[in-house]
């Protein structure tokens, strides 16, 4: 059975790699021969590469992309270019392009797809060899179900959840030097629309990404206002853990709407969730229910959040969760 | 401005929702199939813009007979008419192949100025589908807009990301995908329903699509996914359930120790 290349995409923020590639590294190794693909202006590039190089992997393809506003259209003709590249004549050289799940990534990988006639798996929560076939593992309808499927001719474009991957266990713990090949592309003709501002990181406060955090606090309604919200804040701070949010929390103002957990929000799966003040529409727990471990506070004894959690409190959130943060304090100073 | 809406049916999501194991396609019953929330928003900003700037809103929907009633219900809530992309062979289309079937209806619309779509339907949640357009139509794309504006055939709107908004504009037509807040929708009132059994509804099939000349009829073949297993997770139960007693606090330190989560 032959090792085909993986393309990895490498996602930055204004010249930051973005966390989530390490995952996806240790994924495509399942798989293949991981081969990064970081596209960015001359300004961030060569600080990337250097990002990239401290990663276990052997090859990389820095695409230069013209300086502009496009939304999309540079990097995805920087990841075309790449993955035409490294096919060079021969599709059977390549077993997948590898994306994260964020927005834009998805974009991308879709467009790509069409641009390329490749299939298309988004939402993927593992990666499989089975027989020289990609196979792709993802959690369908809030994880009751366990789907896996593959494309029936060609490599895949797939786009992996962040939370699906964590260590990269497999991989050398060094590599002996990266192969490095830089390209450029010419200023892409499709029609696309500009950037004019980026306003960036309001709402994360130092706090852990919601999708990939291992404990997540998700407060709701019961808390009553913005200024009351804080107590999960608060909570989540102490145990180092990232913040998240029922829909009617967000409609209430009490917190960013990028914080949203369920059907239309974010799908999570930490270690750990605490549900304070969250009642558990279907809606929500379609969001957080394959969580390890659930721990429900909800002054209604009756709230569908307790059918799901591994230990529930019927109790205020506002006398349980000062308590649970004092006892949490206290254990710390007993173990210092 | 001609505004085309995608409007995607959907299993009830406050229904239970699950996968026949013999398509290995979610099951359309008995779940109660519904019009999706955010397509509902997408529409309601679109006829928002009609009422400030006149033309058409079209109702654009793949999905079986019975996908007729969500059409029928952005008729009722103001659209103009519809077009109903519906033939046996596209159930169970893939992502790609669902936006090259969508790309073949909406380019039979002459002149489109905007099409909107709701970011993520809630039972795909795949949320490629409206860039792929852009790119099959060749059209620039405004997505993830959680607000926007058209000025002079000038659209600018705030595109919001995981880690931050980006403010946005791109010259008509352009493809837009909209998120929660873009607006509440409406409710249909009577006289809208009583009109909408006026309003035309445009039916095309595979044969009707191909002739369009947009679509490859082997592109299906080509990249489609295939489902290997479809497993049902267990259900989850729960554990023990405690009435504040004041020792709560200590009681999930404890627990959260055992865990070995803290
Ligand atoms: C298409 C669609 C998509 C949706 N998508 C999502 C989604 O992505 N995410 C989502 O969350 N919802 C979503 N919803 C909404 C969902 O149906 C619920 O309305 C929402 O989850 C309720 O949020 P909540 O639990 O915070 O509020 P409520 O249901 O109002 O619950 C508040 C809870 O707080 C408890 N409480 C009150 N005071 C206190 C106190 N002092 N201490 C402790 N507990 C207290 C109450 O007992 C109650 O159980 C969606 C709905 C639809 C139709």
């Amino acid at each position: 059975m032959s090792y085909k290349d993986v393309l990895v995409h490498a996602d930055h923020a204004e010249g930051t790699l973005h966390p989530d590639f390490s995952g996806l590294l240790a994924a495509a190794r399942k798989i293949g021969r991981p081969v990064a693909v970081v596209a960015a202006s001359a300004e961030h590039l060569d600080n990337l590469v250097e990002q990239v190089k401290r990663h276990p992997v052997e090859s990389l393809c820095a695409v230069e992309t013209p300086a502009g506003e496009q939304l999309i259209t540079s990097e995805l003709a920087a990841l075309t270019a790449a993955l035409d590249r490294l096919v060079d004549g021969d599709a059977e050289k390549v077993g997948a392009v590898l994306l994260s799940s964020g927005i834009k990534c998805r974009e991308l990988a879709g467009r790509l797809a069409v641009r390329r006639n490749m299939g298309l798996i988004i939402d993927a929560v593992g990666l499989d060899l089975v027989d020289g076939a990609v196979i792709v593992q993802q959690s369908v309808l809030g994880g009751q179900y366990s789907v896996a499927s593959g494309v029936n001719h060609g490599a895949p474009v797939i786009c992996l959840r962040p939370d699906s991957v964590s260590a990269d266990v497999n991989s050398p713990e060094t590599v002996v030097g990266c192969m490095v090949t830089r390209m450029g592309i010419a200023v892409p003709s499709d029609a696309d629309a500009v950037v004019l501002s980026t306003s960036e990181h309001r709402v994360l406060d130092g706090r852990p990404e919601l999708n990939s955090a291992p404990i997540v606090i998700g407060g709701g309604r019961g808390l009553n206002s913005a200024e009351n919200f804080g107590l999960v804040q608060d909570l989540a701070d102490l145990m180092g853990a990232a913040v998240g949010a029922s829909r009617a929390a967000v409609d209430a103002g009490f917190c960013d709407r990028s914080l949203q957990v369920g059907e239309t929000g974010q799908i999570i799966e930490p270690e750990l969730y605490i549900a304070v003040g969250i009642s558990g529409a279907i809606q929500h727990r379609v969001g957080m229910q394959n969580a390890k471990k659930i721990i429900a506070i909800n002054t209604d004894a009756n709230a569908p959040i307790f059918d799901i959690a591994d230990l529930g409190i019927v109790g205020d959130a506002f006398t349980v969760v000062p308590q649970l943060m004092e006892a949490l304090r206290d254990r710390a100073g007993a173990t210092s | 401005m001609k505004i085309a809406v995608l409007i995607k049916q959907v299993p009830d999501t406050a229904s239970p929702r699950s996968v026949d194991p013999d398509t290995l396609r979610i099951t359309r019953d008995p779940a109660e199939a519904v019009i999706d929330e955010i397509s509902e928003r997408a529409l309601e900003k679109a006829l928002q813009l009609r009422t400030e700037h006149g033309g058409e809103v079209v109702v654009v929907s793949m999905g079986p007979d019975k996908a007729v009633a969500s059409l029928r219900h952005g008729l009722a809530l103001g659209a103009d008419r519809g077009v109903h992309l519906n033939d046996d062979s596209f159930a169970g289309a893939d992502l790609v192949w669902t936006a090259t079937l969508l790309a073949a209806g909406l380019s039979t619309i002459d002149s489109v100025d905007l099409i909107l779509a709701g970011n993520a339907s809630t039972d795909g949640r795949g949320g490629a589908v409206p860039a792929m357009l852009a790119e099959l139509l060749q059209m620039a794309q405004a997505t993830s807009l959680q607000a926007f504006d058209v000025v002079d055939g000038v659209l600018t709107g705030e595109r919001i990301l995981e880690d931050g908004v980006q403010k946005i504009q791109a010259t008509l037509p352009v493809v837009v995908s909209v998120t929660e807040n873009i607006a509440e929708p409406r409710f249909p009132g009577f006289k809208g329903i009583m009109t909408a059994k006026r309003k035309k509804i445009l039916t095309l099939d595979a044969t009707s699509l191909a002739t369009v000349g947009e679509v490859d009829p082997s592109g299906r073949l080509v990249g489609a996914n295939v489902v290997r297993s479809v497993i049902e997770n267990p259900a989850r139960s729960s554990g023990e359930k405690f009435v504040d007693d004041g020792l709560s606090g200590q009681r999930i330190s404890d627990y959260l120790k055992a865990e070995g989560l803290v």
